[in-house]
Parts: C-alpha cells; structure tokens; sequence
C-alpha cells in the first residue's frame, strides 16, 4: 500500500506543460529519490503535492485522502511537510522557537487562551516546548536551543529545517534538493542523518543534484525529463539506464552528427 | 543644622524641576511609545517602517476623533468611548488588512499612505461630524465612576500608566504564545509559515486588528489630554517621532521602545528651556524657537543609528536564554 501516490498529474503554465502526466508512488519508510536535468519539473512535482500550485489534471493520494487541490494547511495537517532548497528558516527566530512554530497546528489553543493564560494554554505550551527540545535533542541540536536561526552553520541550518518540518507530526518528509551547497563532509553527515530518520519511521521523498547522495540513500529513484517519468528503479537500474544516461548527458548520436556537420 | 536644611530645599527644587520638565513629554512620550510599540506586530516590517508609523497615525486618529466625538457632543461615558474608538480602530485595521492581503512590498506602502490621506482628508472635510480645521474644542477630562482625572490632580496621569502597562502586558501575553510565534513567522518568510500549517490571512488580520487596536486606544489619551484636536493634530511630526523612538531604542522589541520614549520625548522640552539661554547670546544666534531644532537631532539620530548600530540600542537578538515554561526537561544534559 503506497503512502503516496501520484496519478497522472499534470501542471501547465500556458502553454509550457511543465509536468506531464507523471506518475509515481512513495511506500511507508522507503526514501524515493526524484531526479532529472535543471528545469525538469522536479520543484513544480513538489509545489504540487504540497497545495503552493493547482493540479491541472490527475490526483494526488496521500494516505487514502486525496490531497490534490487541497490548501497548504489540509495537507500539512494530513501528515506531509516539506524543506526548501534554499533554506527558508525564520531568520530572527530562536532555533528552538523555528522548532515551536512547526507545532503550530498540533498545539491547540485560541487567541483569548494566550490572553488569559488559561490552563488550556499553559498544558498545550508545555507539552508544545517538551516536543521542541526532544526533536532538537534528538537530532543533536540540543545545544544550540537558544541560537537565532541565522546564526546557525549551513549545514545545521538544513538540519533544523528538518526539524521543523519533523515538529509538524508529519509522516512523510519532502527535501528539496538537501545537500545543496554542503561540502563533502557535511553531506556525508547529511546522508547519516536521512538514514537515522528512515530508521525511525519517517518516509522521505527527496528532490536531488548529488548523484553521491541519490545513489546511497534512496532505495528507488525516479528519473524526470521534461515534465515526463523517463525512468524508475533502484539505484544500480537508474545508473545503467540508457534513457537516464541520454537525459544527462546526451545522445552519442547527436554528436557524432554535429561533428560531421563541422 | 542650617546647611542640611539648604540642601533638602535644594534637593526638593530639584526634583520639582524634573518633574515639571517631564510631566508633558512624559505623557507625550508615553503616547508615542505606545503608538511605538504597535508597530512590533506588522509584519514584514523590516522595511518601510516609516510607512507602517504613518498608518499607525491614521488609527490613532481614529481612535481620538471618535472618544473625544462622543465625550464631547453626545455625553457618553468616558469609558464606554475609549473601548468604542479603541474598537473601531481596530475595525479599520482588519479592513485594511483584507484588502493589502494579496499585495505584497512596496504595493503594501502604497495603499497603507493611501489609507492615512483618507482618513485625514475626511477629518479635514466632514465639517458637520470633525468640524475639520476649527478643531474640537473643551474635550471634557475623563470621568470615572465619578472621579475627574486631570492633569492637576494627577489622575489622568495614572490613566495613561494603566493604558501602557495594559498595551504592554498584552503586547507580552501575545508575542510569548502560539499566536506571536505564528506573526513573527509570517513576518520573516511567509511561504514557509504557510508549510508548516500556519494560516498566514487570519494572522495577518489579527497581526493588523491589534496594532490598529492600541494605535487606537493610545489615540484616546491624546484628545482629553490636549483638551483640544484638529486635523493637523495627527500630522507626520508624530509618526517621525515614533519612528525614532523605535530606531533608537530598537525595533520589535518592548524594552527599545520604552527607552526610546524616555529619551526622545522630554527633547521638544528641553530644547524649549534655551530660550532663555539664548537671550544672553549675540543677536545673529538666536532662533526664535528652539524647540524645532529637535528635527535635526532627530534626524542625526536616525543617520548615526542606522550606520552604526541598525538594530538600536536594546534591538537585535537576546543574549538571554529563551524563558521556558514550568515543567519542561531536557533529557540530555550538557
């Protein structure tokens, strides 16, 4: 029983169909991987499951509901939450309260409980504080609770966007594009992380430009060309896969092509 | 035994001569930090502060015209005009909140200006209701379940410490809870509010409905405190003001703008108490009213702060660890 599952979806932005008809699905705790060459519609797949853009056609399942056209916050409160690939933290926040904010729709209290501090209020705001620093500890950024996000080096920044997004009580994650501008180190520790949350129950949906971090975590891997599926399989079918070489690389025949015409 | 007495007389001059210099600006100030601190709850405020000072203005406006309206011609209890004008200005925020909800930057600035011309050209023109440039004249002083309270007696003094201290508590109640949280995250990137479940409209109301609230409520104060308002009394002179409390103590935080009032409001005064000084200097120095020169010195503080220090003197980011509430753990120790 797939977690997610995307059929036929379909977005267009007038006459560019920027994905097409693609289809895909995401099984509890697995890592499934989406790659593809720069413009290939991986973001807008992303932008789609997560309500920012409307579906033109098909349907999106998350967990037996359909999500598809659904408002961002349905689908947040359905379980699904995502990162950015550029990291989109609240700068002049706390790392704790980033953590906090990520609560939000599971704390459960009204304007006027704030006003009045009543039980109701101060119940929800410990429990909401606890859930904070046992996701920060638990994902070794205890010590940094009282930092400002801004602060916080790069690859700790990605760590506590995942966090946040973990604090939404969400069962799958979407990372956009994770290791982007991590060095060598930091992506290796990146790719422990994803392991440890896989271990942990999550399931991870990843957009991915390190074929080093595609090829190691993701247990199958997706291959997008011009808003189109071209490929899916594991990870040593992808790498084979004539198709996905041609997406990346070329045609060995337009080559040769061109250099006659020359 | 003669000397110690000299020295209690002095002693007592001295202190009758702080508080006459601070009785009028303290309250001023304290009307402006007021007005200051509501700017904390506008979100994406980073930029365009003055903008967002200038449509705190129009909401205070709001807020005065309607309490002195109402004490003044219909005799209605001065409470019941506070919450009333309090509550219409808030009523105007949430408006002009549902109708920026779809611009964004610099489109924002535009409709909020708009919005401050409105509602100055309707005082100006709605002779029959504002009585425009004449102005409302003999604002009653408040009357509290049968209590005066003047200036004189000190009672409209303690009115204004009520008010503050209650925008304050709120101020604190709210920013410390879900809700603040949920505004300061819209205010630094709204799309990833919006991912995390955060309904940005509804808090962008309730961000726009409380400011405008207390803007309101702090406009209340001014009409009885004056005794006297017309259209020019809601004028860019008070929005620079704020503006500068807020640069100067520090923007989005409480502690900045108390200190910000309690230096920049006694200026006008004590630049006034030249007057005399100037009498003894060569003709060609002396300026008719000193107390104008504070412009200057507002504008210095203003190009000094942003230079060097943008955040203000108590802005930026705390040092101190964030306040945990009672029973929270941490399972590892450092």
């Amino acid at each position: 029983m797939a977690l997610l599952e995307a059929k036929g979806i379909t977005k267009k932005f007038g006459g560019l169909v920027a994905v097409d008809k693609l289809s895909f699905e995401v099984k509890q705790g697995e890592i499934v991987s989406i790659i593809g060459p720069n413009g290939a519609g991986k973001t807008t797949v992303f932008n789609m499951i997560t309500g920012i853009y409307e579906i033109d056609e098909g349907e999106i399942v998350f967990d037996n509901k359909v999500i598809s056209n659904k408002s961002p916050i349905y689908i947040v409160e359905a379980g699904i939450s995502r990162t950015f690939q550029n990291i989109r933290l609240f700068k002049q926040m706390r790392v704790i309260e980033n953590v906090m904010v990520g609560t939000h729709i599971k704390t459960n209290y009204n304007f006027f409980d704030a006003l009045f501090r009543t039980k109701r209020f101060r119940n929800e705001e410990r429990k909401a504080t606890q859930k904070a620093i046992d996701i920060l500890e638990s994902i070794d950024l205890g010590d940094y609770i009282n930092d400002y996000a801004n602060n916080l080096p790069y690859g700790l920044q990605r760590r506590l966007e995942i966090a946040r997004a973990i604090a939404t009580g969400a069962k799958l994650l979407i990372l956009d594009e994770p290791a982007a501008g991590m060095n060598p180190q930091e992506s290796e520790n990146l790719l422990n992380f994803i392991r440890s949350l896989q271990a942990k129950g999550y399931t991870i949906l990843i957009i991915e430009h390190d074929m080093n971090v595609v090829m190691n975590i993701s247990d199958r891997i997706y291959v997008m060309d011009y808003g189109k599926r071209i490929a899916n399989g594991t990870p040593s079918e992808i790498a084979s896969n004539p198709d996905v070489i041609k997406a990346y690389l070329g045609d060995a025949s337009e080559i040769l092509e061109e250099d006659d015409a020359v | 035994m003669n000397m110690k007495k000299e020295n209690k007389s002095l002693y007592t001059k001295a202190v009758i001569t702080i508080g006459q210099l601070w009785e009028n600006p303290i309250i001023k100030g304290i009307i402006l930090l007021a007005l200051a601190l509501f700017v904390y709850f506008l979100p994406k405020m980073a930029t365009l502060y003055f903008q967002r000072i200038a449509i705190m203005v129009a909401f205070y406006a709001i807020g005065a015209y309607t309490a002195v309206l109402l004490t003044t011609y219909r005799g209605t209890n001065y409470l019941v005009a506070v919450i009333l004008g309090a509550c219409l200005a808030g009523a105007f925020g949430a408006l002009l909140a549902l109708s920026t909800m779809r611009l964004s930057g610099t489109y924002v600035t535009i409709v909020t200006m708009a919005f401050f011309y409105v509602i100055s050209s309707i005082i100006l023109n709605w002779d029959s209701v504002t009585k425009g440039s004449v102005g409302v004249l003999n604002i009653p002083a408040p009357n509290l379940f049968g209590m005066k309270l003047t200036m004189k007696n000190g009672g409209y003094f303690y009115l204004i410490m009520f008010y503050v201290a209650l925008t304050i508590l709120v101020t604190k109640l709210v920013i410390n809870s879900k809700v603040g949280r949920a505004i300061k995250a819209v205010r630094d990137d709204e799309l990833a509010a919006i991912m995390m479940g955060i309904n940005n409209k509804k808090y962008k109301i309730i961000a726009y409905t409380l400011a405008a609230f207390f803007a309101g409520l702090a406009g209340t104060l001014y009409g009885p405190f004056m005794g006297y308002i017309n259209n020019a009394t809601f004028n860019y002179d008070i929005c620079i003001s704020a503006l500068v409390i807020v640069i100067l103590g520090g923007i989005g935080t409480v502690k900045g703008a108390i200190i910000g009032a309690i230096i920049i409001s006694p200026l006008g005064e004590l630049l006034r108490g030249l007057t005399t000084f100037m009498k003894g200097l060569p003709e060609w120095m002396q300026i008719s009213q000193p107390e104008q020169w504070r412009f200057v010195i507002y504008g210095m503080i203003m190009v000094i702060m942003m230079r060097f220090r943008p955040q203000g003197i108590l802005g930026g980011q705390s040092k101190l660890p964030y306040k945990m509430p009672k029973g929270v753990e941490r399972k590892v120790m450092k």
